[in-house]
Formats: structure tokens, C-alpha cells, sequence
């Protein structure tokens, strides 16, 4: 911290005095935000590096070694969720990638009817909450009760081919539905939407047909786009948790994150071990952080010139049977298992649809006597509320400095913003449990709601301000300084300039973080207790301990809170004509 | 994927039975019209590209001009009518023929170059050659040639991203020109050049023009630009060719507004037509000056009936303006000569631009020679000569 003091002496000396008042004030801002978030994004993963050199019980007497990185290296368990965790993320991003590109493609450069709402389509399947939806899979593709194969059954002289989704497939398939597929297509469909047409018509014009124009020119332009959407999409599926968590178990397939949360919630706990993990986890990523960093510091060869054209090409005949091929892919992703999930609440036992009568509405008359879902219900919404809160407080406050500032060690703050996507959930939720179980001053705060507050701001950190900055970019400095040129302060320049320009993008913000923190679980899971927990921690409790028909319910109750948050975001972002990040 | 725009089965291009072959046509549209949704952008247009020629099509952006070249070289469809391409149909929704653009062999520059950022110089003009399963070494002895031909001989291995605006023209016009295609089309493709580039480009097209014999059919919303370089001009509006013709014709005898304003600044005269002979003399009585009557020898207005209202068009450049001082007093009676004054003086270096006030207040920008002394508020002669005039219904 002395170096950010001395930093802040510095930049106070070095302004004239004329400017003196705002700068200083910004400088002092700045010097606070910068502390706060350098302790809660570095220190958690600080304690997590030190005690992976603690060998011993937790609460019992220690000491220093390498017994945690030896176990986390060598045991067949490990070593095997470590091979896991990369093969089913290669797997994922192989199969994503292609399918993405050509989808993207197809939205972005081709005449296909109602291109925009495809795009939305592939939105809305991006942010709808994993878990709820997993339990529309298992009701589709359960390899014994599945509905899909009860009803390919009745057709006669069809071989169904045996598919399990408890499986290692299972899980790649899962992933690929949910988000794999639409992040690509999200990601890339503005890409591809801002190449010069040109580039696609002077290769036809040259005697080259739509197909290599495709595999030459187009794929080759948009490689680095492509890249960057890859190596989000490895550092995610790496990321990932709760699908292999449920889908994982019967099976006994785990993968670093999942094991990192059996090992904390095993008897008795195994920190040690489960931290060092975290660790060889951090390490598998870090290639891909570096990359991530290096591609985006480029600047893109996209465009040449800076003049474009966005001229559609004509599908033909292909036009209609294009679009009924994505509508079809769409509704599979996310009417589909929605609808399932709703429809199973209804059920009296979780995907036995033989019952003589299997309907029931007694698992919603529940809600109104079961204390633990109620007080859930209570938790997400406080969780949500809160993070939303705070989220458009700090967020703003950051986006400004790193916007509209020139202080030095700005830089810094920018990494610290960036670097929690980076990291796994699971992980940053391992080092506030060292955080709050370790350090006596945190330890009161165990337990609390506000514990899951400050994790799921941190979770959202990185998307949230750079959305708020994208649109504080967008003004451009004119604006502000107008304001101040003709007399206005300060203050009453963010009040009456910034703060009603940028309130759109904020708003949208503080919807988006409630409907994230509604659904998170990874971040959240090693942090849950009794008192705190949310419905999403209380879903994944019932779905880890195999009893999927109350979870359906509580399934439903997120979907619906994080559904009304984000098309209420939509919504106002579209009123106000907001960019995506 | 599909092709680009190939609806349907459609047979090989099938033969034009008329006689533009004959008559050297490289390209005929014969009724074409094109409709984006509901808006009609192009309606029944008619036009022949002839051998060897610079065709320019000429006219405000919306005009329709990118249109119809981006259906001659195929990117977009004709709605109705036909378009035939050395003797053959390329594109003809009656008779269900479409030739998709790669299968066309004419060569296209683009605005904005469209200069494939993945790819070195060479590979790019060797791109369409490759296209052709060109042999390797025929590849590298026409791509040399043809870099060589626009000057860029040295920087065949240079990365695309780092050309230049000129150097990317002409990279891309040694694209198009590298498979020796027939017909080569240029949309606006020296709009984003700086002034000095793009008159230096002009005359290196037009140059190696006349040495391939090229034909070549050129969009441009630059008159200037349409007028130096073409051997006809095409001035399209809103959907239609208001006049085709050589750049000569349409400046000096234009035969609508459009064309008119279009291709140079006018000044007018409202007047009233007191009569005229057979000789092309007319009498007029401007509107302005007390109803001064003056003679000209006109083209145009033939329409206009005596005693009606019209407008008297003069060409800026051809308006003389004399110092008042200077002249005789007997001159100022000339009933073509308007004394006013000078409001404001622009150098322009090699001349004059001036707002004169003449004594009536119409005000007119006018050219004054850098040989004399000219100040501001100094009184002049306007002086519109008799034979350069045209007549324009009210």
C-alpha cells in the first residue's frame, strides 16, 4: 500500500494548482477504490498460494512443506479431474468453435429472415441460469427415463441409439447447448457484422465462390476475433462447475473444480490439498490469461480501411430451410428444457412420467410451508439486491477513474478489474473461505449474506465495468469538459453531465448483476451455510444429493427472478440504444 | 454453404439474340429494374457499354449507380429486365438465367479496396489467378506484370496492413486487371484518396486504359472527376439516366436541370421570351433591371412559347468581369453588360473567386483573372456573353 500513498503524493505534486481541487479529490477517490479492490481480488488468492505450503488439519498445528502440491500432482484422483478438465474443455471448445463461426457467420453476412432475433435468441439461451435448465436435460436425455428416448420408442423399427447424460459426453453436450454455442455466436456475430463487405465481394468478384470465399477470406480476416473468442470460451469451460458437479457424480467423473468442492466439503475438510489444487489450476490458466491479455492489447487487422460496407449476401432457396434449422437449434436450447422444468414441478417423482397419474401440485403448495425455501427466496433476493447495489456503485466509480482520469496507475486498476474473470469460481470462493475463516477481524462476517454479496460483485466486476466504461468512452471527454468550460464544477458536472448520460448504462448494469448473482453457484458454493444460503446453493444441495423434485421448484423461482432482471436490462438497453460490451 | 445468388436451377447463360454484339456492346441492361423491399431504386433502365470505352455513371449518392453496377458484375439481382455480357445473358428473371459474379470474369475495384488484410501484396493479385488454376509460374509472370503495370513492382511481399491508400488502389486495381478480364468495373474508387492522389490516379487509369483497351464502367458522384476521365457520361437520377452522352455534350448542352446543375455550376437570369428568329436569336426581357431587354444566341427552350416566363443559364467561367472604371462610357449601355460590385474576394492562386452584388441585389459568384488588381467593394461590369447561353422553362 506504500506505493500507492507515495503514487498519490506524487500525482497530487505534479498538478497545477489551478485544477488542484478535483484532481485531488479524484486522487484521493481513486487511492480508496484502488485499495479496496486490490485487498478483495489479491489477498484471498494470496492466502490461497501460502497455505498450499501449509501441510496439516486445518485448525490443528501446521507447518510449511510440499506435501499438498505432491498430493495434488501425484494422486490418481487428481491427476485424473486434472486430464478431465482438459479434455472436456478441448473437446467443448473444438466443437463450439465451428459450430459458432458458421452460425455467426450465417447471422451476421447472409439474408436470412429475422437475423436480429436469432441473435436475441442466442442471448437469451446464454443467460439463462445453468442449473434450473440442467434439470430440463436430465428430464429430455436421462438415458432410462428420458422423455426423447420414451418417445423414440414407441416409433416402431427405430433403433434408438443409446445416450446416457450422466456422462462424460453428457457433459460436453449440456455445455455445448447452454453456453459454449451461444457465447460463440454472441461473441462473434458483431465481429463478423462489422467486416467490410467488400472483402467477401472482391473475392467473388475475382472468380471464387461463396464457400472458399468463406474458408479464405472470411475465416482468415476474423481469425483474430475468432481467437479471442476461443480463448474466453477455454478459459469458461476450465472455469466450469456445477454441470460436471451434478452430471459428474453417478459416473464418478470429476474435473479440478468439482473436486476442489468435494475435498472442502468432505469429512474432515481437506484444505490443504483442495487449495494446492486451486493453485495447479491457476497455473493451467495462466497461458491462456497471457494470451487473452496479448490479443486483446493488439490492435485488430479487421478492417483496413476504415470506410465499410455491410452488404448481405443472398442465401437463395437456402434462406428458409437456414432459418427453420437455427429457429429449431434455438427453441432446443431454451423453450425446450425450460418448459420441461416447468412442467416437472407439476410431477410427484422427477422424470417418471409411467406414474398412472404423475401430476401433482403439491410441490408448489410447499413453498408457502417450507421454511428453508422461504428463507432461500429471502436470501436471493437480499444477495441480488445488494450486489446490484453495490455493483452500480463501485463499478461506476471505477469506470470513471479508468475512463475519464488520466492518474497514473490507472493500469493497475484496470488488471485488478479484469484479472476475477480469470479465475475460477470456485477458486475466488476458496480464498474468502481462507479470508473469513483465517483472519479474525473477517471471521464475524462468516456466514452472512454480505459474504455472498462481496463475492458476487467481484464475479460480475470485470463485465460490469466494462460495459459502464464502453459508455462513458462513447461520450467523449467534449462533453464533460464543455461543462466545466462554461462554469460548471465539479461535482456539478457529474451531477447534472455524466451521472443522467451514463444512469442508463448503470441501470442495466444493476440488473444484469442481480440476475447473475440470483443463478451463481461456483462462486458462491464454498461459501453457502445454513443461514445464507440462496436458492441457487439450495438447488445444487438437493440436485448433489439426488433428490431432483424439490430442486425443480426452486429451479422455476430462479429462472423467473433472473429472467424479469434481464430482459428488464434488455429492455432498457435497447430503449437507450446501449453497445454490447 | 450456398452460392451467392443462385436462385433456382438456372441453365447455362443463354445466347442474346439481338445485334449490340455486332455493334460492339460489351454490356446491355434492357429494362432493368431493381426493388430492394418495397423501395424501387432502379426503373427500367436501358444502357450499352461499348467496347473499349470509359463509361462513367454520374450522380448524387441514391442515385441508383452502385446498383446498377453491382448488378452488371452480378453481386445483386435485376427485379425485371435483362442484363447480356459479351453476346450471352447473364441475369434475366424471365428466362430464369443467373450467372453468379464468380463465374462472370470481369474485374471490380471497390471503394474501399477491399484489399485482403490476411495476405501479402502477391498473394493478393495472384488470388484470382489461383482462382483459375493458373499454372505457378504463369501465376508469377502475370502478377509481376501486372504489379509492374500500376507501379508497385518492389513490394510484391509486403503485407497488405501496410500500404498505403494509393498503394492499396493499386494493389487492387492490379487485382482486377491481372486475369485480363473484359469489362472492368470501378465504384467511386478514388473517393478516399487525398486531392492530390486522386488527380494523379486519374490520369494513370485513364493511361493504362488506352494502352490495354480495357472497357471500363466507372460510378462517381464527382463531376470533375466523370468529366476527365470518361469517353461518355452517363448522368443518372433518381433511378433513371437523365442524359448519356460525351462529357463535351453534357456540359455544354444539357438537357434538364439536373444535368445541368450537375455538371457545373449556373448562374440564372429570370426573364420573360419577347421573341426569336431562325437563326437561334432570342429576345428577352429580364425580370430583374427594369425589364432590360438584351439579345442572345440560346440552345434549348424550345418549349417556350413567347411571352412566357423562363431562365437564362450561363456557365460561371464564361461570364466576363470588367473593371467599371475601365471601360468606356458608351459600353455600359450594351444590354448584355450588368454593372455591380464586389462583395467579397477569394485568391484562389491561378484566379479569383468573387461575390458580386449586381445593382438589382441578385448576387452571383463569379471568376475574376489573378492578372488584374480586383479589391472588394470596387465596381464592376458583368458582362454575359451573347452566344453561351441557354434557355430554361420557368
Amino acid at each position: 500500500m506504500a506505493g500507492i500513498a507515495e503514487a498519490s503524493s506524487r500525482l497530487q505534486q505534479t498538478f497545477r494548482p489551478i485544477l488542484a481541487p478535483r484532481l485531488r479529490m479524484s486522487a484521493v477517490l481513486f487511492t480508496i477504490v484502488l485499495a479496496v479492490v486490490g485487498f478483495f481480488v489479491l489477498y484471498p488468492i494470496w492466502l490461497l498460494l501460502i497455505n498450499s505450503f501449509q501441510v496439516g488439519q486445518f485448525g490443528l498445528a501446521t507447518h510449511w512443506g510440499l506435501a499438498n502440491w505432491h498430493d495434488a500432482l501425484t494422486q490418481p484422483v487428481m491427476r485424473r479431474a486434472i486430464v478431465n478438465t482438459v479434455t472436456l474443455t478441448a473437446t467443448r471448445q473444438s466443437i463450439a468453435l465451428v459450430t459458432g463461426v458458421l452460425l455467426a457467420w450465417v447471422i451476421a453476412r447472409t439474408n436470412v429472415p429475422g437475423r436480429y432475433w436469432l441473435e436475441f435468441g442466442f442471448w437469451v439461451a446464454l443467460f439463462l441460469p445453468t442449473l434450473p435448465l440442467l434439470l430440463g436435460w436430465i428430464l429430455l436425455l436421462d438415458g432410462q427415463n428420458g422423455l426423447l428416448f420414451q418417445l423414440l420408442a414407441k416409433v416402431p423399427f427405430l433403433k434408438i441409439p443409446p445416450f446416457e447424460i450422466f456422462s462424460w459426453w453428457g457433459i460436453v453436450l449440456v455445455h455445448l447447448l447452454g453456453t459454449g454455442v451461444p457465447a460463440k455466436v454472441f461473441l462473434l456475430t458483431p465481429a463478423f457484422r462489422n467486416m467490410d463487405a467488400a472483402l467477401e465481394e472482391a473475392s467473388l468478384t475475382s472468380g471464387v465462390s461463396v464457400k472458399a470465399t468463406l474458408l479464405k477470406i472470411v475465416v482468415p480476416i476474423m481469425a483474430p476475433a475468432i481467437l479471442v473468442a476461443t480463448v474466453l470460451g477455454t478459459i469458461r469451460s476450465l472455469q466450469a462447475f456445477e454441470i460436471e458437479l451434478i452430471l459428474g457424480s453417478p459416473a464418478k467423473i470429476n474435473v479440478v473444480s468439482t473436486l476442489i468442492y468435494r475435498q472442502v466439503y468432505q469429512s474432515p475438510p481437506q484444505y490443504g490439498s483442495s487449495t494446492a489444487l486451486a493453485m495447479v489450476m491457476v497455473l493451467i490458466l495462466v497461458p491462456f490469461i497471457v494470451a487473452q491479455q496479448w490479443l486483446t492489447g493488439r490492435r485488430s487487422h479487421a478492417t483496413v480501411s476504415g470506410k465499410y460496407s455491410a452488404r448481405l449476401l443472398h442465401l437463395g432457396p437456402w434462406r428458409w430451410p437456414v432459418f427453420a434449422a437455427i429457429l429449431t437449434l434455438l427453441m432446443t436450447i431454451t423453450v425446450v428444457p425450460a418448459s420441461l422444468l416447468v412442467m416437472s414441478t407439476f410431477m410427484k417423482i422427477f422424470g417418471i412420467w409411467n406414474l398412472p397419474n404423475p401430476w401433482t401440485i403439491n410441490n408448489w403448495l410447499r413453498i408457502l410451508t417450507d421454511r428453508r425455501l422461504i428463507s432461500a427466496l429471502w436470501n436471493s433476493l437480499f444477495l441480488g439486491a445488494g450486489a446490484s447495489i453495490v455493483s452500480m456503485v463501485v463499478f461506476s466509480l471505477i469506470a470513471y477513474i479508468s475512463a475519464r482520469t488520466k492518474l497514473r496507475g490507472k493500469g493497475i486498476l484496470d488488471f485488478l478489474t479484469w484479472l476475477p474473470s480469470t479465475i475460477p469460481g470456485i477458486i475466488i470462493g476458496l480464498g474468502f473461505l481462507w479470508l473469513f475463516l483465517g483472519t479474525s477481524f473477517f471471521r464475524p462476517l462468516y456466514g452472512t449474506i454480505w459474504v455472498l454479496i462481496i463475492v458476487a460483485t467481484l464475479g460480475s466486476m470485470t463485465v460490469g465495468v466494462q460495459i459502464i466504461k464502453t459508455n462513458m468512452v462513447q461520450l467523449g471527454a467534449e462533453l464533460e469538459e464543455a461543462s466545466w468550460a462554461i462554469g460548471g464544477s465539479w461535482f456539478y458536472t457529474f451531477r447534472r453531465v455524466i451521472l443522467p448520460l451514463v444512469a442508463p448504462s448503470v441501470a442495466v448494469i444493476g440488473l444484469q448483476v442481480f440476475a447473475t448473482s440470483v443463478s451463481a453457484v461456483s462462486i458462491v458454493a464454498l461459501l453457502g451455510s445454513p443461514t445464507n444460503q440462496p436458492l441457487s446453493l439450495l438447488q445444487l444441495n438437493y440436485l448433489s444429493a439426488g433428490s431432483f423434485q424439490p430442486a425443480t421448484v426452486v429451479g422455476v423461482l430462479i429462472l423467473l427472478l433472473t429472467s424479469v432482471a434481464a430482459l428488464g436490462a434488455r429492455i432498457i438497453g435497447l430503449k437507450f440504444g446501449l453497445g454490447r460490451a | 454453404m450456398v452460392d451467392a445468388v443462385s436462385y433456382g436451377k438456372a441453365p447455362a447463360a443463354v445466347r442474346a439474340t439481338n445485334a449490340s454484339v455486332e455493334r460492339g456492346a460489351v454490356v446491355t441492361l434492357r429494362g432493368v429494374t431493381k426493388s430492394f423491399g418495397r423501395v424501387e431504386v432502379l426503373h427500367g433502365l436501358d444502357l450499352e457499354v461499348r467496347r473499349g470505352e470509359i463509361l462513367t455513371l454520374l450522380g448524387p449518392s441514391g442515385c441508383g449507380k452502385t446498383t446498377t453496377l453491382r448488378l452488371v458484375i452480378g453481386l445483386e439481382r435485376c427485379s425485371e429486365g435483362e442484363i447480356s455480357y459479351e453476346g450471352r445473358i447473364v441475369d434475366s428473371r424471365r428466362r430464369r438465367v443467373f450467372v453468379p459474379p464468380h463465374k462472370r470474369n470481369m474485374g471490380m475495384v471497390f471503394q474501399s479496396y477491399a484489399i485482403w488484410p490476411h495476405m501479402t501484396v502477391f498473394e493478393n493479385v495472384a488470388y484470382p489467378m489461383k482462382a483459375r488454376h493458373a499454372k505457378s509460374s504463369e501465376i508469377t509472370t502475370m502478377v509481376g506484370r501486372a504489379l509492374e503495370l500500376v507501379g508497385l513492382g518492389g513490394l510484391a511481399s509486403r503485407p497488405a496492413p501496410q500500404l498505403s491508400g494509393g498503394q492499396q488502389q493499386r494493389v487492387a486495381l492490379a487485382r482486377s486487371l491481372v486475369y485480363e478480364p473484359e469489362l472492368l468495373l470501378l465504384d467511386e474508387p478514388f473517393s478516399n484518396l487525398d486531392a492530390h492522389l486522386r488527380e494523379e490516379m486519374r490520369a494513370e487509369v485513364k493511361v493504362l486504359q488506352r494502352r490495354l483497351g480495357t472497357t471500363i464502367l466507372f460510378v462517381t458522384h464527382d463531376q470533375t472527376e466523370a468529366m476527365s476521365l470518361a469517353d461518355r457520361v452517363a448522368v443518372m437520377d433518381r433511378g433513371s439516366i437523365a442524359q448519356i452522352g460525351t462529357p463535351q455534350e453534357l456540359y455544354g448542352t444539357p438537357t434538364s436541370p439536373t444535368v445541368r446543375d450537375f455538371m457545373g455550376k449556373t448562374v440564372l437570369f429570370e426573364c420573360t421570351l419577347l421573341g426569336r428568329d431562325d437563326a437561334g436569336l432570342a429576345l428577352v426581357a429580364l425580370a430583374a433591371d427594369a425589364g432590360r431587354q438584351a439579345r442572345f444566341r440560346v440552345s434549348g427552350g424550345a418549349g417556350i412559347g413567347i411571352g412566357e416566363r423562363c431562365y437564362l443559364a450561363v456557365r460561371p467561367e464564361q461570364v466576363l468581369v470588367h473593371p467599371r472604371n475601365e471601360m468606356a462610357p458608351d459600353q455600359h449601355a450594351k444590354p448584355n453588360l450588368f454593372a455591380g460590385q464586389i462583395d467579397a474576394l477569394l485568391f484562389l492562386g491561378d484566379r479569383y473567386q468573387a461575390q458580386v452584388r449586381l445593382t438589382w441585389g441578385q448576387e452571383l459568384l463569379l471568376y475574376l483573372p489573378a492578372a488584374a488588381t480586383w479589391q472588394e467593394g470596387q465596381g464592376v461590369s458583368v458582362e454575359v456573353p451573347e452566344d453561351e447561353v441557354t434557355l430554361w422553362p420557368a
